[in-house]
């Protein structure tokens, strides 16, 4: 991860140079990157050491002015891979960028956002995140990013269909876990933000808390 | 980044890691828990090996065994993240290793 630094911060630049910034969330390990670098977490070091940067588009529809998201990054030596359900997925080297929008409908179908001119991979469970960023400032550029809590309630939530990316995703909320249960405010902060979950994610992270002897 | 510096910085990090670990590690009890049959009531206790290697019964208060159980699984699960973590700074050292090589060559 730590290799791909500079090229994650000419994409933030280069989006932040389209105005983007604000219509995305920076989700994944690089959100997780950003809690340590910009001590959203107290004295917090992440575990993750993949590449990939993944954002959520948080409305498909905006920006109101439409950009050609395929013609920006290929205009910077990307290629473009659409060839998964014509998901797209920008390519250097072994550094990957993937832009994600909110499931509706199948899970399996990809979303269109016409506003970015992409085809988007769906997840789901994306409320929690979506309704709670926070916005840090990362080489002179703001980014949303979720909320430690809801980063960790979502990567739980979404754990037991994660297959074979389920062992990596344990180890980061278990980390997750470790720093934010030594704040003071950790009972009441967690419960607030599982509160506001559905019935069914309520019982997955109860299931979860329960097997991993959680303190809540 | 030079990859020496990667991994270096890798290292480091992971040291860091290791030793919030530990230190979360070493406020849980460690052991088992056994029910134990006494004149017809089920009492329960924590067994493990002392600093000295001697085995301690621990009793357990009735309203703690529930806490005792939690905190036992998640010394298990600190315990699967610090192996994975050393497995890690492993691999990290023998890359610098094999770097520091290279360069000497």
């Amino acid at each position: 991860m730590i290799e791909h630094r500079n090229e994650f911060i000419d994409t933030i630049k280069l989006l932040d140079k389209h105005d983007l910034l604000e219509h995305l969330i920076l989700i994944g390990s690089w959100a997780e990157y950003l809690y340590e670098k910009c001590e959203v977490v107290e004295d917090f070091i992440s575990t993750t050491k993949t590449y990939d940067v993944d954002f959520l588009i948080k409305n498909i529809n905006k920006p109101r002015n439409k950009v050609d998201l395929i013609k920006i990054f290929e205009g910077e030596d990307y290629l473009v891979d659409q060839s998964r359900n014509e998901i797209v997925v920008f390519r250097k080297k072994d550094f990957e960028i993937e832009f994600l929008a909110r499931q509706i409908g199948k899970p399996e179908s990809p979303i269109k956002s016409p506003a970015l001119g992409i085809k988007a991979e769906a997840l789901g469970h994306m409320s929690i995140i979506d309704k709670n960023t926070i916005d840090v400032f990362y080489n002179e550029k703001q980014i949303k990013i979720p909320d430690p809590y809801a980063f960790m309630l979502h990567k739980i939530i979404i754990n037991p269909k994660r297959k074979d990316k389920k062992e990596k995703d344990l180890m980061a909320i278990n980390n997750l876990y470790l720093y934010l249960s030594n704040s003071e405010d950790w009972n009441e902060k967690f419960h607030s933000m599982f509160n506001s979950l559905t019935k069914k994610e309520k019982k997955i992270v109860t299931t979860f808390v329960e097997e991993q002897g959680w303190e809540v | 980044m030079a990859l020496k510096e990667v991994l270096k910085e890798q290292i480091e990090r992971n040291q860091k890691n290791l030793s919030m670990y530990m230190k979360r590690l070493n406020q849980l009890p460690k052991g088992t828990v056994h029910p134990k049959i006494i004149n017809g009531n089920k009492y329960y206790y924590l067994k493990y090996r002392d600093e000295n290697g001697k085995r301690v019964d621990k009793y357990i208060k009735k309203d703690e065994l529930e806490k005792v159980k939690k905190q036992l699984r998640q010394r298990e699960n600190i315990t699967r993240m610090i192996k994975e973590l050393r497995n890690d700074i492993k691999i990290a050292e023998s890359g610098l290793k094999y770097k520091d090589k290279e360069s000497n060559r």
